[in-house]
């Protein structure tokens, strides 16, 4: 029971005020002795935790295949690209101009670049069925998104640019793409951002303190 | 069914194959406009050419392949900058994915500046997981030991009388991801270090409460950031050639809304007067 309950407890509580005393104490032995030993800690779990990564996809796909559940065959499409990156960086390097390097620039970087490109043909499909004037909120909205849409690409200021009648200035879209970036947008985001904070600041506290304990199990 | 109706149960690969011949065509043209060079852009141009020859920067490429598109332009525009200058470049990476991009990307534009791979310009150290950045404000040298061709970080040139960020004029780290809050956390405000931050386009809204407040001493936000920077360093590259496809995308999703829009107010009033 000790185990279980009481000792997770005090490393949370221990590691949790280490870290937060680092920003109000600045005693040498704070400062580096403890907080270096705490991110060695921190750097040995990150690690350990692409280990159990490996063992997670391993076991899913090899359960896939085992129970011949939908597109099985395309496990062992995962499995021997897994092999073979993996032997082609322990035997021949990691480096330019070695076969894994080519391997990464030449498959992996286009294959992940097209699945997150798929997003623009999403956007698109949903923009046409989904983004509707309905409200004044949502007016505003769609207003606004045109304008930023208009002024992050090339063609915006050079369809819409800074203009004058007379000596009144008047913006053009990407003025108006700016102000609407430096001012509503930031002010919004602050306050999102700061309704964030305090929530993790009092969940955190909460945990640090034993309040919190649902990450128990 | 009306043919309103049909218009917006169209199957989505038409519009898909819209999309795909707005992104082919003028990548194939290749269409260019000028660019207009937004603040933020400006703002770490300005910063770095500020550097004198010889300072050091951090330059952590944070980022995965499937956001090379955007943010790997970004790492090369900077790192023109900073080789023409005869800044110092320090790479690294918190992605594990970012690993063989950094060591691409850094030899690459260093060859074409015929600088030598001997740590003397630019040293690169590979994947080290996020809390180094809290271990690099203590010991840099301790933290990360080797490069990533396990050669001594005390043996290179560049790094000698390097201690910790003191030494570093600038920290810059390029993601698809909020690990810049990291870096305008411990970094930029526990130890003051000058931040900047080069991001996806979907993420750039989020980072201008530190442009406004300090935190950050400039921004790069997507391929059009991207392509800014290769403007005012006067080497246009994978970004400008990527803007003219972006400008066609995004004239045609504003298309798709208005004819969207057109559709519904139609189709509502027809359901009114019913």
């Amino acid at each position: 029971m000790f185990w279980q309950r009481q000792f997770p407890l005090v490393v949370c509580f221990v590691l949790g005020v280490s870290f937060i005393i680092q920003f109000f104490v600045k005693h040498p032995v704070i400062q580096s002795d403890v907080i270096n030993e705490a991110a060695n800690f921190a750097t040995i779990i990150g690690i350990f935790a692409l280990v159990l990564g490996l063992y997670s996809i391993t076991r899913m796909h090899w359960m896939k295949i085992r129970h011949r559940r939908k597109d099985w065959f395309f496990s062992y499409v995962l499995f021997a690209s897994l092999l073979l990156m993996t032997l082609l960086g322990w035997i021949l390097g990691v480096g330019n101009d070695t076969p894994f390097q080519w391997m990464y620039m030449a498959v992996m970087v286009p294959l992940s670049s097209t699945m997150f490109s798929l997003l623009a043909f999403y956007m698109a499909s949903a923009s046409f069925r989904a983004f509707r004037a309905k409200s004044f909120e949502s007016t505003l909205l769609l207003l606004a998104a045109i304008v930023v849409m208009l002024g992050r690409v090339d063609i915006g200021p050079y369809m819409f640019p800074d203009t004058s009648i007379g000596n009144m200035p008047i913006w053009g879209v990407d003025e108006i793409t700016n102000w609407l970036l430096e001012i509503p947008n930031t002010a919004a985001s602050r306050g999102i951002g700061l309704g964030i904070a305090l929530g993790t600041l009092a969940t955190s506290l909460k945990m640090i303190l034993g309040i919190e304990r649902s990450y128990l199990g | 069914m009306s043919v309103l109706q049909k218009l917006l149960t169209i199957n989505p690969r038409y519009v898909y194959l819209v999309v795909a011949v707005a992104v082919i065509f003028p990548m194939v043209w290749d269409l260019r406009l000028p660019t207009v060079t937004s603040p933020p852009v400006e703002m770490l141009y300005k910063e770095i050419e500020s550097l004198p020859p010889q300072s050091r920067i951090i330059l952590s490429m944070d980022y995965d392949p499937s956001t090379v598109p955007e943010l790997h332009p970004m790492s090369a525009a900077l790192l023109r900058q900073c080789f023409a200058k005869g800044i110092r470049v320090f790479g690294m990476t918190l992605n594990i994915q970012g690993q063989s991009l950094g060591v691409e990307i850094m030899d690459r534009i260093a060859k074409e500046f015929n600088i030598p791979n001997d740590g003397s310009q630019y040293v690169f150290v590979g994947f080290r997981p996020g809390p180094v950045i809290i271990q690099i404000g203590e010991d840099i040298i301790e933290t990360f030991q080797t490069d990533f061709q396990k050669r001594d970080l005390r043996s290179l040139p560049m790094m000698v009388g390097v201690k910790n960020l003191d030494q570093f004029e600038l920290c810059i780290s390029l993601s698809g991801t909020s690990v810049g809050y990291s870096w305008i956390a411990t970094p930029g405000t526990r130890y003051r270090k000058k931040i900047a931050v080069g991001v996806t386009g979907i993420l750039v809204s989020n980072f201008y409460p530190y442009l406004q407040s300090g935190q950050l001493v400039g921004m790069l936000g997507g391929l059009k950031g991207a392509a800014e920077y290769e403007n005012l360093i006067q080497h246009e590259d994978k970004a400008k050639q990527g803007m003219g496809s972006q400008s066609a995308a995004h004239i045609l999703i504003i298309l798709l809304i208005i004819a969207g829009n057109i559709i519904y107010f139609v189709q509502r009033r027809q359901a009114e007067s019913k």
